[in-house]
């Protein structure tokens, strides 16, 4: 089985859930962890623990994490080495959310990479984009 | 051939666009409505949500029936989305093809009746819901995936209770 858990700084990862449910519905596949100002490495060590520890072994993990210098993922990092089933990205977006939730990830790595490249091209920079968009009609 | 059509009244929005055309497996949206296909601004908005690697159309009524009995289009794998009721049972009526109607997104206005809390329809949206059905289509209400489908006569019985 696949499990998502979102992880950042304050409670941005439950905001991620709130939006992604709002276009998808309730999932029980979906986890979030709240980093809080006072948490140190070994109390977000402690929460992360307790929800991979939940998973089983056949289990795919993906934690998505906000940003890759921060707390959240240097923290996260350090649980690679026991949990082969586990996948880090970092830079959560909500269309990178969507894609990892609608993939099975039957092929995880491959998926991955995938659905980065497509949640990428989900930042834009909507003056441009309206502009190339005002030229095609024209040209229509 | 088409995979589906949506009624939703925010035609191409975040369920649309990510969920449905997977879901469908569509490779071309086609948007079917009169004020979207002539107002630029609004074809403009909604090209933004279109999703990678999908054709996307927005067409007049009459235009949008037009390619979707198109011969050339039959390869495609087509998602419909219309704005509302009427124009839904336009197309079901013009096209012999159509399945499946899918119930998705209505807002609450003056005298619409709540369904869920994304649906609220009248007693005329009922009837064109009604006449869609009697041209043998398929009519269930499912404005998002992880939500059960309410098939026409629950929906009936809702908005009797409701009303």
């Amino acid at each position: 089985m696949k499990k998502v858990i979102i992880l950042t700084h304050g409670r941005l990862s439950e905001g991620f859930q709130s939006a992604f449910e709002i276009i998808c519905g309730k999932e029980n596949g979906l986890e979030t962890i709240v980093m809080e100002a006072k948490d140190s490495p070994t109390t977000l060590s402690k929460k992360i623990q307790e929800k991979i520890s939940k998973f089983s072994e056949d289990d795919t993990i993906i934690l998505l994490t906000d940003i890759p210098a921060g707390s959240t993922t240097k923290t996260a990092v350090s649980f690679l080495k026991d949990y082969k089933n586990l996948y880090i990205v970092s830079g959560i977006n909500l269309g990178l959310l969507l894609e990892i939730m609608m993939d099975p990830m039957e092929q995880a790595e491959e998926s991955i990479r995938r659905s980065i490249a497509l949640s990428k091209d989900t930042i834009q920079f909507i003056n441009d984009e309206l502009k190339i968009l005002a030229l095609d009609c024209k040209e229509e | 051939m088409i995979k589906l059509l949506r009624i939703d009244q925010r035609l191409v929005h975040g369920q649309v666009a990510t969920y449905w055309v997977r879901s469908t497996e569509a490779d071309t949206m086609v948007v079917i409505n009169d004020k979207a296909a002539t107002d630029s601004m609004t074809k403009m908005s909604l090209k933004l949500g279109k999703p990678a690697g999908v054709r996307f159309e927005i067409l007049t009524l009459k235009d949008g029936i037009d390619y979707i009995n198109s011969p050339s289009n039959k390869k495609r794998k087509i998602l419909i989305i219309v704005g509302n009721c009427k124009d839904g049972r336009k197309v079901c009526e013009n096209s012999p093809e159509v399945a499946d109607v899918n119930i998705g997104g209505i807002h609450y206005e003056e005298g619409r009746v709540s369904i869920t809390n994304q649906v609220f329809l009248t007693q005329e949206d009922l009837d064109e819901l009604d006449k869609m059905e009697a041209y043998g289509k398929n009519v269930f209400l499912q404005s998002i995936p992880n939500e059960q489908k309410i098939y026409l006569k629950e929906v009936h019985e809702i908005y009797n209770k409701n009303k």
